[in-house]
């Protein structure tokens, strides 16, 4: 059997522990890590970059859209008033009591043995309309004749107008007759007061 | 086992400090305030979206009021067109006298009687104007139907009150009493 002898083995030992060194490889391991995190880090610097470009975006339309919004914050409160104040003038119109109507039904309900010699009507809020008809009626029974009127008067205002109530202020016999084509008639003085509750429009 | 000299554990425990300290160094100088940074920018855009869909909404609702109030602004427009820019006393009292004129009656004695602001938001530049009108004889069939053709071609005029009183004297003509009340500027 040969012998060998390795006479380099401390030159050798020499090399494998220059190899595996700790300080090398740790410096080794060091910059494998530094790379990875360098890695890392441009990932994550180019996602904030994104982001704050993003930000920018939005900061530059939010600059632009910022005056518009108040501009348009001002308009639509100029365009709530004015349609505010039209629809007021509007209501005012509309809410109106016209006259002409309750002047027809007056006329129309009144027969030849009634006669209106004065008529006094007002409105201070638009609901409420009062009128009093001062009158005389004639006939055999004229009180009974002036309370028909009435009832009638009041039953023909209440299909136009809704509620309506009414009742005499005074209704007395007249002691002077009435002739007529020859005839005598008893007469009476009446005075009608008649509230109309109108229905408010919407 | 092989043990580790001397040297090689101080080589070692070099290495694991330099580690650390590249770790620290890392999350601390670079990671760290790119971090903060994002977070901010983040939280910032958050904010400033909240901010532009606001603002589009809001741009958005005056476009609609705007469109929404054109036929409010025509109204007005039309309901102004129907006053005159001069003082109501200059130009009612003759508009009045030649309207019941053309329609038969002769004579009408017309009298402001008072002013009132008409209230409201938006009607301050509008005022009430009573006015104290009288037919001193007009045949009461007459009268009310001018009065009724007054009131329906006079949209801002509201009649407040009416009185009609038949003359002993001459009982075809009776004398009518209003309250006229305008809306004017």
């Amino acid at each position: 059997m040969a012998l060998h002898i390795n006479l380099l083995h401390e030159a050798q030992s020499k090399i494998v522990e220059e190899k595996r060194d700790p300080l090398k490889l740790g410096i080794l391991a060091m910059l494998v890590i530094a790379v990875c995190f360098y890695g890392y880090y441009l990932f994550r610097a180019g996602e904030s970059k994104k982001i704050a470009r993003e930000k920018s975006a939005l900061e530059a339309e939010n600059a632009q859209l910022a005056p518009q919004a108040t501009q348009a914050q001002a308009d639509e409160a100029a365009a709530n008033l004015s349609v505010q104040t039209t629809g007021a003038v509007e209501k005012i119109i509309n809410d109106r009591f016209y006259w002409g109507p309750l002047f027809s039904e007056i006329f129309a309900g009144t027969g030849p043995e009634i006669q209106i010699t004065s008529f006094e009507g007002s409105t201070r809020s638009p609901e409420a309309v009062s009128l009093t008809v001062i009158g005389i009626s004639a006939g055999r029974e004229p009180r009974a004749v002036a309370e028909r009127f009435r009832q009638s008067m009041e039953e023909r205002l209440n299909k136009v107008y809704g509620k309506v109530t009414s009742q005499f202020v005074s209704l007395e016999n007249s002691e002077v007759p009435l002739v007529l084509n020859g005839k005598s008639f008893a007469m009476a003085n009446f005075s009608i007061g008649f509230q109309l509750s109108l229905q408010p429009k919407p | 086992m092989k043990k580790f000299n001397k040297d090689q554990i101080q080589k070692m425990a070099l290495s694991g400090l330099m580690l650390v300290i590249l770790i620290y160094c890392y999350f601390q100088y670079l990671l760290g305030p790119l971090d903060r940074a994002q977070k901010l920018n983040t939280a910032a855009i958050g904010t400033l979206q909240g901010q532009v869909e606001t603002a589009r909404k809001q741009v958005k609702l005056g476009r609609n009021a705007v469109a929404r109030s054109e036929a409010s602004v025509a109204t007005m427009q039309s309901i102004e067109g129907l006053i005159p820019k001069e003082a109501a006393i200059a130009w009612f009292p003759p508009l009045v006298n030649q309207f019941f004129q053309k329609h038969g009656i002769p004579k009408v004695a017309l009298q402001l009687r008072s002013t009132e602001p008409v209230g409201g938001e938006g009607l301050e530049r509008f005022k009430y104007f009573s006015w104290d009108v009288t037919f001193p004889h007009a045949s009461f069939a007459t009268a009310i139907s001018a009065l009724s053709d007054f009131e329906n071609e006079m949209p801002l005029l509201a009649i407040r009150s009416i009185k009609v009183d038949a003359s002993s004297e001459t009982p075809e003509q009776q004398r009518v009493v209003c309250e006229f009340r305008t809306l004017l500027k």
